[in-house]
């Protein structure tokens, strides 16, 4: 919601489990695994490059929360 | 009379106000004509009594990598109210361009799509964009609110117009691209076809 990553909402837990699923994996992921994750979900409305940036910047939380 | 009434007072608690103004005029028209009144909906009754848009003026402008990957679009939207939601709205128009010009297509046999699931009816996923840019005109539209006009799907319109372009200019061959955007192979196949058959 930060990143305006959402329009309608509807795949929007879709992104959010498989990001959490990534992140669970590998807490660092590069561009290229991003994409791998985001391309499991089918989004409508926001051509994905939002929720590219609610990627990053979930990482950027993580490792902030984890004192990295 | 009657009959009709309570058709009115169902679509009140339906509460689907456009069927409700239809059937008060039925109402009144079976009244006038003393006999029952059929309410008939098409689709075609629908768009002529739909509520039209504002008449407005956009322009779009696009830029392609050499290799023909979406790489920036510019849209005119008035003033730019939440510039984040925007740049999504865009993106996502972008998006949908490509997917109704390259892999979007619903078929129909005996009036039913054949392709009614997302297994069948696939759409642009994240590994199929390009990263794109966004930027916005500086422009104010006075009938708008804020100076602002609507940026819906507006940077949709020209991708598939340009697309076509590209496959026409690569082939030689210009296509119908109002009534099949979905042209790419296609179309792609038939200029192929037609070129084979004038070397014979």
């Amino acid at each position: 919601v930060n990143r305006a990553a959402l329009q309608c909402g509807m795949c929007t837990p879709g992104h959010v489990m498989a990001a959490v699923a990534l992140l669970e994996r590998n807490p660092n992921p590069g561009e290229a695994e991003i994409v791998e994750s985001m391309d499991s979900v089918y989004c409508r409305c926001t051509g994905y490059a939002r929720i590219r940036g609610a990627y990053t910047e979930a990482i950027a939380l993580l490792a902030k929360a984890e004192g990295r | 009379m009657s009959g009709s009434s309570s058709t009115s007072g169902r679509s009140v608690r339906d509460a689907r106000a456009g069927l409700l103004v239809a059937s008060v005029i039925c109402a009144s028209l079976a009244r006038e004509a003393g006999r029952a009144v059929k309410l008939l909906h098409t689709r075609e009754e629908e768009f002529l009594a739909s509520h039209p848009r504002m008449p407005m003026r956009y322009w779009v402008r696009l830029g392609f990598h050499r290799d023909g990957r979406v790489a920036a679009s510019a849209v005119d939207c008035g003033t730019v109210i939440h510039p984040a939601a925007a740049e999504g709205r865009v993106h996502g128009a972008v998006t949908q361009g490509i997917g109704l010009a390259m892999v979007e297509y619903v078929d129909w046999y005996n009036g039913a799509p054949t392709n009614p699931q997302l297994v069948d009816y696939p759409i642009p996923s994240a590994m199929m964009l390009p990263r794109q840019h966004v930027a916005f005109a500086d422009s104010y539209e006075p009938s708008g609110p804020y100076g602002a006009k609507g940026i819906g799907e507006i940077g949709l319109d020209a991708i598939p117009a340009a697309i076509a372009n590209a496959i026409a200019d690569a082939v030689g061959v210009r296509g119908s691209v109002a009534y099949k955007r979905a042209m790419a192979v296609e179309f792609a196949a038939r200029a192929l076809l037609r070129a084979w058959e004038r070397t014979r």
